[in-house]
């Protein structure tokens, strides 16, 4: 390993200052959980190591005028354990508890879920589903992005962490009727990648789908979003039971997973598909009822 | 009435359980010696290539590298098991992904790992066979050019008139049945360290299941005598029959030390446990049944073709246990069996819990279950029905002298029964199911006239603490604790006393190490035999000491005390002063060299080869998820005759673990190769199960007091796995109406099963 | 890969200071720089668990964290929890409910098991499987775990069956 500096910046100025420092050559590390294999498999080779966890800023994690704002250097357990989740963003808790096992969950970051890229990273599938939108700084300036648009290819980020930092993720809280989930198949119940997930986040007004969005992993190169299921939701009246069978075979009809020997032919994995959507949008179509009550 | 014992048949926690949950206890790669290097091994990237060239060139020149060997380094002598057709580092070509090419020593693992990189080795690949059906295709490319037909080993076992008894059944049917690829892994990636003393005698650390068997192997490797090698073994963690046999690093590892003159340790990563340790043979069953209209089981045919990957190893032996053992399961009047190994460039395969037992159990079983369905008989019924028992001498010639077979099967189908879930839930989109199966297997293994016993030691020091030495090594099973358990209870003394030290060939005595679930009937045996007869000394020189007749002496408690007076006593530690510190010079030490009263198997494999027989019998409960195929096991109960549980919180412990990987055979685990590659070399896609994945277990110990085993012991290790796959697929047809012929049963076959057009499924 | 970093940070009570390189992992300073090698190497990759330590009282990976991330934090490994050379009441629950075969992941397993009941002393089965599913064992089918866990809790005197 060719790494010869680690360094703690305390503010996002001195974090880019870093990053200016070392040209490219400095990389940002949060949680590192996945960073420490892309090192040891030689996949990176920075020269320097850029430790956000303590950046003051970067470890919020905090509801603020309707917003779920989530720093850089929050970890999945944060998440999952955060008192408002439970009750307003079910999805994102399910899936910040879905990832490998309490001793990642304790390191790894949701923001590094994000850049990290992963199509079916549990976290970001479930941010995607969300429409979070993340905040960018570089010596460029501060931008922010929809998550779904950071994905550039399986496992790479649009996201350049030589030069740029998320500083945190944002999701705008979902108001009154709607309802969310986050179901998975992996090979067994912990430390497992998943088979299939899916996020389903809904809105009912009067008895219909207002809004739905769904998000599956991995089904391609990023979250992937059945649009047509969607469309087809939005003004389906809840008692509508077959609506969900219907919105699952129309998101399968719209995915190409591809054949693999460990998780699945495409054929069975678009089942899978199917099924978990309709289990999603009927338990996420039960919140949004309890929360009208 | 049967004594009251004072440590045997009780829960004492394990004599080496305070090192562990310490951190103390110290595995390999938790040792290191002044001056040592780290070793690492260039492996094959081509399922089966020609070396044109090696050239360690670079890697020489790298500052920290100490030593870069290839095959010109190495003797050239082949070495293995049976078919000796393995050399230690690959000269001619490769023939498998992992087959050892170089190696290179360096003071860090860094560096060497470095080096590699550097070692440029030229390949001309060529085709290669990545399963059974292109290994046997006519012109198929040889593994190994002396094997024609890639075929290693064939076996052909009759006994009595099959042709006949088929001809006289009411019913004939045959299935084929099939075994997945699976890796013992252990927790402890394996290793060694390898040390020259200047005498010229080589020292080994290696947490190895056979200890002896080692020094031996690693004398032919390396051209050597065994007593010129000391194998010594620090705490294993977990082998599950992956470590019985030394693997090509072993004798890399002392080459490499021996060039640089520095003992030189190499632990493998996990990625190297997974390309290059050794699966279970996989192999393909076919089985053919003949039974009456009564459900009698009669007679038995099987035709097996086994996947021995690149190199024999084990594989030999193992599959003329798969060939045979079945048959001595139930009464037959007749079997025959024909078993070819055939030679695959994959990985070299060997043991694992069951020693191809398991295989066959899974063809057996799951044929025994869907012949009684067809029939309209009870699965559980025709089981009772046909099952061994004691006195029985089986078609091989296995003398049955205890068994509990018909108490496990009527134990585990009557606790499975109660308090079952419905069937259907969610209006059958949730099935449930049951089934049952059954194990026999050994306690030791005799083949011809060979030693199949073990040695043990025992002496006493001056303070009266007792130390045991014995060859069999404990691989986190609890044969220390045993062996501590067996000479505290004959010794009278407090179990605290006792010290069972730690495996080293210069000083333990001879055994042949932890394997065919031997290790409690045998080498508890022999710690038996040697602890009574150091009672006899010390209970000889107490007499003297009291005055008294020692035939009316008896010790407990760490107290020797006259019978009809036991108001007269004199502690163990005053008269093992006095034997040893005085002009006395009593020895209170024994060595006695046992060897269990079996016959052993003859040219045709007949005979009484085991100590003793284990029966067992798994019952299990399954739910299926019909919509995604997802197949859940709720409930195992287990049932082992175990002949008497010296400590029944460790027989429970092998059970539970049994069943855990029984499952995971069954479900979870495989090795996946495409083209020869590995597809799946860690432990995020090899699949084992965690905590979450657990069914509820409940064990039963069934007792039958073997006459030979100590204090009626026999082995529970191995036949904790073996019933728990074919149990599996019976309650699937229970649940499903459907048969499972092949392993693993995944999600995805389950839903392939369920909807014969799948794009049905999906509207 | 040179030592060019000082790491320092409270480690099983006591200050420590340590030359690192900065991609060095936490593990591979614990076995091979602080000779701690009760923490055990599995896997390297996360997968396993063996190598679970105490990162400011919750457990991490320390084959995943970089050595570097302990800088003014507290670790803990299993020789701390035993550091008086009496067994702590978990390490005798684990050793009294038959839930050590070979090991190897013990260590691991029981300082997990002291995250869970440091936060919760009187956990449920379900809890208890939530806390140790970043545990793979070989030998015991975890059964045993379920026990030894609900034993130390009682033996912590905060919880009755």
């Amino acid at each position: 390993m060719s790494v010869q500096h680690y360094v703690f910046p305390e503010t996002i100025a001195e974090c880019l200052q870093e990053m200016n420092r070392f040209h490219g050559q400095g990389r940002l590390i949060a949680g590192g959980t996945d960073l420490m294999i892309w090192l040891r498999k030689k996949k990176v080779a920075p020269v320097a190591l850029i430790d956000v966890t303590r950046i003051a800023e970067l470890n919020q994690l905090e509801i603020k005028d309707g917003n779920l704002l989530i720093g850089a250097a929050v970890t999945h357990a944060q998440v999952a354990a955060h008192a408002g989740m439970r009750a307003l963003l079910h999805v994102l808790a399910e899936a910040c508890n879905s990832v490998g096992s309490p001793q990642i969950r304790n390191i790894a970051t949701v923001v590094g879920n994000v850049v990290s890229a992963q199509p079916a990273g549990d976290a970001a599938v479930a941010l995607v589903a969300l429409n979070a939108r993340a905040r960018i700084v570089s010596a460029e300036g501060s931008r922010v992005e929809p998550v779904e648009e950071l994905y550039a290819g399986v496992g790479r980020s649009k996201i350049d962490s030589t030069r740029e930092l998320v500083t945190l993720v944002e999701v705008l809280l979902p108001g009154p009727g709607s309802g969310s989930a986050f179901l998975r198949i992996a090979p067994r119940n912990a430390l497992a990648l998943p088979v299939v997930n899916v996020a389903a986040v809904v809105t009912v007004a009067d008895g219909k789908i207002s809004a739905a969005r769904l998000a599956a992993g991995p089904m391609g190169e990023k979250p992937f979003r059945p649009r047509r299921a969607e469309e087809f939701l939005v003004g389906t009246d809840v008692r509508e039971q077959t609506a969900w069978e219907e919105a699952g075979a129309l998101a399968a009809r719209e995915a190409n997973p591809r054949d693999s020997l460990l998780r699945g032919s495409s054929l069975y994995r678009k089942h899978l598909l199917q099924v978990l959507t309709r289990r999603a949008l009927q338990s996420a179509v039960a919140r949004a009822l309890e929360r009208q009550e | 009435m049967q004594k009251e014992y004072s440590t045997i048949g009780k829960n004492v926690p394990f004599v080496d359980a305070r090192e562990k949950v310490t951190g103390r206890a110290k595995y390999l790669d938790d040792l290191s010696f002044p001056g040592m290097l780290y070793g690492k091994i260039l492996r094959s990237p081509y399922p089966h290539a020609r070396i044109v060239n090696v050239d360690p060139g670079r890697a020489l020149s790298l500052p920290g590298v100490k030593a870069v060997i290839t095959a010109a380094d190495c003797p050239a002598t082949r070495f293995g098991l049976e078919i000796p057709d393995v050399s230690i580092l690959a000269g001619d070509k490769v023939r498998y992904v992992g087959d050892e090419v170089a190696a290179v020593s360096a003071v860090s693992e860094e560096i060497a790992e470095e080096a590699l990189s550097l070692i440029k080795v030229e390949y001309a690949p060529l085709p290669s066979v990545d399963d059974l059906e292109a290994a046997l295709a006519p012109g198929a490319p040889l593994v190994h050019d002396d094997k024609p037909g890639n075929i290693g080993k064939a076996y052909k076992i009759e006994r009595g008139d099959v042709d006949a008894d088929f001809a006289g059944c009411d019913y004939v049917f045959e299935e084929e049945f099939a075994t997945s690829r699976v890796l013992p892994c252990y927790l402890e990636p394996f290793g060694v360290i390898a040390s020259w003393e200047n005498d010229g005698w080589l020292t080994i650390w290696t947490g190895i299941q056979a200890a002896f068997h080692a020094r031996f192997e690693l004398a032919r490797a390396l051209n050597m005598q065994p007593s010129d090698i000391s194998v010594k073994v620090p705490y294993i963690g977990g082998g599950f029959g992956g470590k019985i046999w030394i693997r090509n690093f072993h004798p890399i590892a002392a080459l490499l030390a021996k060039k640089t003159g520095r003992p030189v340790k190499i632990v493998l990563s996990r990625e190297e446990e997974f390309l290059a340790s050794r699966p279970r043979v996989a192999a393909r069953i076919k089985v053919k049944l003949g039974l009456m209209r009564d459900g009698t089981l009669v007679c038995k045919e099987m035709k097996i073709t086994a996947d021995n990957g690149a190199y024999s190893w084990a594989a030999p032996k193992i599959l003329l246990n798969m060939a045979m053992r079945t048959d001595c399961l139930y009464r037959f009047r007749s079997t025959r069996t024909e078993a070819v190994l055939v030679y695959t460039n994959k990985t070299p395969t060997s043991g694992f819990r069951g020693y191809g037992n398991a295989q066959s159990h899974f063809a057996l079983e799951s044929m025994v279950d869907l012949c009684a369905r067809k029939l309209g008989l009870d699965p559980v019924e025709v089981r009772l029905k046909n099952a061994v028992r004691r006195g029985d001498t089986t078609l091989h010639g296995w003398k049955i002298r205890s068994c509990g077979l018909g108490e496990c099967i009527e134990k585990v189908s009557a606790a499975i029964q109660l308090n079952r879930l419905p069937k259907e839930k969610q209006g059958g989109k949730i099935r449930r199911g049951v089934g049952v199966a059954c194990v026999t297997h050994v306690s030791g293994n005799r083949a011809g006239n060979n030693f199949d016993g073990s040695c043990a030691l025992v002496r006493f020091q001056e303070d009266g603490k007792l130390l045991v030495y014995s060859g069999e090594s404990d691989m986190g099973q609890g044969a220390r604790t045993v062996f501590a358990q067996i000479a505290a209870e004959i010794l009278g003394i407090p179990l605290e006393s006792v010290k069972v030290m730690p495996l080293d060939t210069d000083i333990s005595p001879f055994g042949y190490g932890t394997y065919s679930s031997r290790v409690t009937t045998v080498g508890g045996k022999a710690v038996l035999l040697a602890a009574q007869q150091v009672r006899e000394q010390l209970l000889t020189l107490a007499g003297k000491i009291l005055n008294e007749d020692p035939s009316g002496l008896d010790v407990k408690d760490g107290q020797i005390f006259v019978r009809l007076d036991p108001g007269r006593h004199i502690p163990v530690a005053e008269v093992c002063r006095a034997g040893i510190r005085t002009r006395e010079a009593a020895a209170l030490t024994a060595y006695v060299s046992y060897d269990p009263p079996t016959e052993g198997a003859d040219g045709n494999f007949y005979g009484d080869y085991s100590s003793a027989y284990n029966y067992g019998a798994h019952a299990v409960e399954v739910e299926v998820d019909t919509e995604t195929g997802q197949v859940r096991v709720l409930r195992v109960a287990a049932a082992h005759d175990v002949g008497y549980p010296i400590n029944p919180n460790g027989v429970r412990g092998q059970i539970y673990g049994g069943v855990t990987q029984g499952v995971g055979w069954a479900l979870y685990e495989n090795l996946v190769y495409k083209g020869g590659v590995l597809q799946n070399p860690s432990l995020s896609s090899y699949i084992l199960l965690t905590i979450k994945d657990m069914p509820e277990v409940e064990p039963f110990i069934v007792k039958t007091n073997d006459p030979v085993g100590p204090y009626g012991a026999k082995g529970v290790g191995e036949p904790a796995l073996i019933p728990t796959p074919p149990a599996i697929a019976n309650a699937l047809e229970d649940a499903l109406g459907v048969r499972f012929y092949d392993l693993p049963i995944t999600p995805e076959k389950v839903f392939l099963a369920l909807y014969a057009r799948p794009e049905e499924a999906e509207k | 890969m040179s030592d060019t970093h000082l790491l320092k940070f409270v480690l099983n009570g006591e200050e420590v200071e340590v030359m690192v390189a900065p991609a060095e992992t936490l593990l591979d300073v614990l076995r091979k720089k602080l000779l701690l090698t009760g923490t055990k190497k599995g896997c390297a990759e996360g997968e396993c668990g063996a190598c679970t330590v105490l990162l400011e009282g919750k457990p991490v990976n320390s084959c995943l964290v970089l050595a570097m991330k302990a800088h003014g934090k507290t670790v803990m490994t299993i020789e701390g929890l035993s550091a008086t050379g009496e067994l702590h009441p978990i390490q005798e629950a684990f050793l009294e409910a038959g839930a050590v075969q070979c090991g190897f992941c013990t260590p691991g397993v029981i300082l997990s098991a002291k995250a869970l009941l440091d936060r919760e002393p009187a956990p449920s089965d379900e809890e208890i499987k939530n806390e140790l599913a970043g545990h793979l064992c070989r030998c015991t089918g975890y059964i045993q775990f379920l026990e030894a866990v609900k034993r130390a809790a009682v033996k912590l005197g905060k919880f009755n069956f």
